[in-house]
């Protein structure tokens, strides 16, 4: 859950700066929220493991697979490389050499969870793995897009470039939200091993629930996508000597909180489907 | 982290490029040799289950055909096979042509014993024969080693082993060729008290039974087991490398892979008090 947290919050806000907002770099809140991400995912790494190990009476090769510790010890070079290349990535405009290495640490952090998954192993493995991939990849793109897109709206900073960020975060979501629903599915009915095994078992209930509540979020996010849009256009053309109006950025800050709350329960109930998964 | 390490600082800022690639350099190493070595890990021995994992997933009195002894008067009735797939190491057997041994001790000293042996080509008949004590030492000249209950898979095929006990050479004729064999048996007769030594503490010597492999067939063994406490390699020539366990109770392995001439080891263990 950690681990999912944190990299929701580091791959979603590298990804925000290379695809919605570049210049994002020098936003303080964005810096705190890689930092945060990256210390999360640290530490969900490595205490699991190490909790299992100290307090569970396992051994070692009970916790770990050889591909699963081999892809622990890839995110975790990952994260260090974050850690230690961070002030060059936002040295600049996050585009060119910056947008190529921030968009390879995304790919090369999905890419170990994906190896942790359930994707790996049994029946239509290489569909799962590029499900699974796209997936992850399509959550950090959204969730933590969104989570983003809080930070720099809800403070009510003026910023020069909020009437081009909304629309392109706009963009970013939709392809990420059919990107989810096209890929979810697969992996669901890959992972159950059929429609009617998918309906008939605990996974398949955890996965309605799931789903019920991603659509939801969709509502949530469509409510929330146009009070963003007036507040910022409110932001941009109001006279600064104008009295503040009532509604606006508050209501858009109920409006992602709830997405943002919706999207924490989303994270849990993808922790538990992997729990209840059908083994290959 | 900050503002001295930001690239204005140039001495700094190289500093910190030269750690972080350092370290993210040490990590991706780690993760190569994990992904190599994480086979050897030690790990305990499965719940319920009592005995080495099985490639197939075929419980114990379902072969029929293979007219094997009931298990009822044997300890091992009252234990829980699992049906599901283990994850076997890689190798001889699995991944390559050769034999994988796998060993559990049971409470009354006997073993349970799984081989699973992959040829290099199919084959259509399967020569078994009892463990070569003869090569264990002398401390094994009395004993006589029985291998009852025998069962055996060519592919998916049951193969009919005629009282289910393998006491002397047998050619075992195969349905449908196979390059996959799995033989699962109880392996009794074997074990001597280790004397002098402590209280509870024995020796058992295995072998496979699978026989007529070339005399360099790779062997890998296995014995799992938290009573295990040591494997002896009695044919290695030089002594260092007779004692030829890797590993920590309760899985053990066999640290060279044997040539099938040279597979022959003696377990130490220790027998349960009785109840």
């Amino acid at each position: 859950m950690v681990t999912y947290a944190g990299y929701v919050l580091l791959a979603g806000t590298l990804t925000f700066w290379s695809i919605v907002w570049p210049d994002g770099r020098r936003n303080r809140r964005l810096v705190v929220l890689a930092v945060a991400g990256t210390a999360a995912m640290i530490i969900g790494t490595v205490a699991g493991p190490a909790i299992q190990l100290i307090f569970g009476g396992k051994l070692l090769g009970d916790i770990v697979t050889p591909l699963g510790g081999a892809a622990q010890l890839i995110r975790l070079a990952a994260l260090v490389a974050a850690v230690f290349f961070l002030p060059d990535i936002i040295n600049g405009s996050v585009v060119g050499w910056r947008r190529a290495f921030a968009l390879t640490l995304v790919v090369v952090i999905a890419g170990t969870m994906v190896a942790q998954s359930n994707a790996i192993g049994g029946h239509w493995e290489i569909t799962k793995i590029a499900a699974t991939g796209l997936h992850v990849l399509a959550t950090c793109a959204w969730l933590g897009g969104l989570v983003a897109l809080a930070a720099v709206l809800i403070p009510g900073d003026k910023i020069q470039e909020l009437d081009q960020l909304i629309p392109r975060f706009s963009r970013v979501a939709q392809l990420s939200v059919a990107t989810l629903v096209v890929t979810g599915t697969i992996h669901a009915l890959a992972v159950a091993g059929g429609p009617s095994k998918l309906v008939s078992s605990r996974y398949g209930l955890v996965l309605l629930i799931k789903v019920s509540i991603f659509g939801l979020m969709l509502l949530m996010g469509n409510h929330g996508r146009k009070y963003a849009i007036r507040a910022a256009f409110r932001q941009l053309h109001q006279p600064p000597d104008a009295p503040a109006r009532s509604g606006g950025i508050p209501a858009l800050a109920v409006a992602m909180g709830a997405e943002l709350s919706i999207a924490f329960v989303i994270l849990s109930t993808t922790a538990l489907l992997v729990m209840v998964a059908p083994h290959p | 982290m900050g503002r001295l390490t930001v690239v204005h600082h140039p001495r700094a800022a190289g500093l910190r490029r030269a750690l972080g690639a350092l370290a993210v350099a040490a990590l991706c190493v780690s993760a190569v040799t994990f992904y190599r070595d994480a086979p050897e890990l030690p790990r305990s021995a499965p719940a319920g289950a009592g005995g080495p994992p099985s490639l197939t997933s075929l419980a114990p009195t379902a072969q029929a055909p293979s007219a094997s002894q009931s298990p009822s008067t044997s300890p091992t009735a009252t234990r829980t096979i699992t049906a599901t797939r283990a994850k076997l190491p890689k190798g001889p057997g699995t991944t390559q042509p050769g034999i994988l041994l796998m060993a559990s001790p049971l409470p009354d000293g006997s073993f349970d014993v799984a081989e699973i042996v992959l040829l290099s080509t199919p084959t259509s008949a399967l020569r078994v024969g009892p463990p070569r004590l003869a090569d264990a030492g002398d401390r094994f000249s009395r004993a006589k080693p029985v291998a009852s209950q025998v069962q055996v898979s060519a592919g998916d095929q049951p193969v009919l082993v005629p009282g289910g006990r393998v006491k002397q050479h047998l050619d075992l004729a195969l349905n449908t060729p196979a390059e996959r064999i799995e033989l699962r048996y109880h392996l009794s007769g074997i074990t001597v008290r280790s004397v002098p030594s402590r209280a509870g503490r024995a020796l058992t010597a295995i072998s496979p039974l699978v026989d007529g492999v070339p005399k360099g067939f790779p062997v890998a063994m296995v014995v799992s087991g938290s009573t295990v406490l040591n494997i002896e390699c009695p044919i290695l020539r030089r002594v260092q490398d007779q004692a030829c366990s890797s590993g920590r109770p309760p899985n053990l392995r066999v640290r060279p892979k044997l040539p099938w001439s040279g597979a022959v080891i003696v377990v130490q263990f220790d027998l349960p008090r009785p109840q």
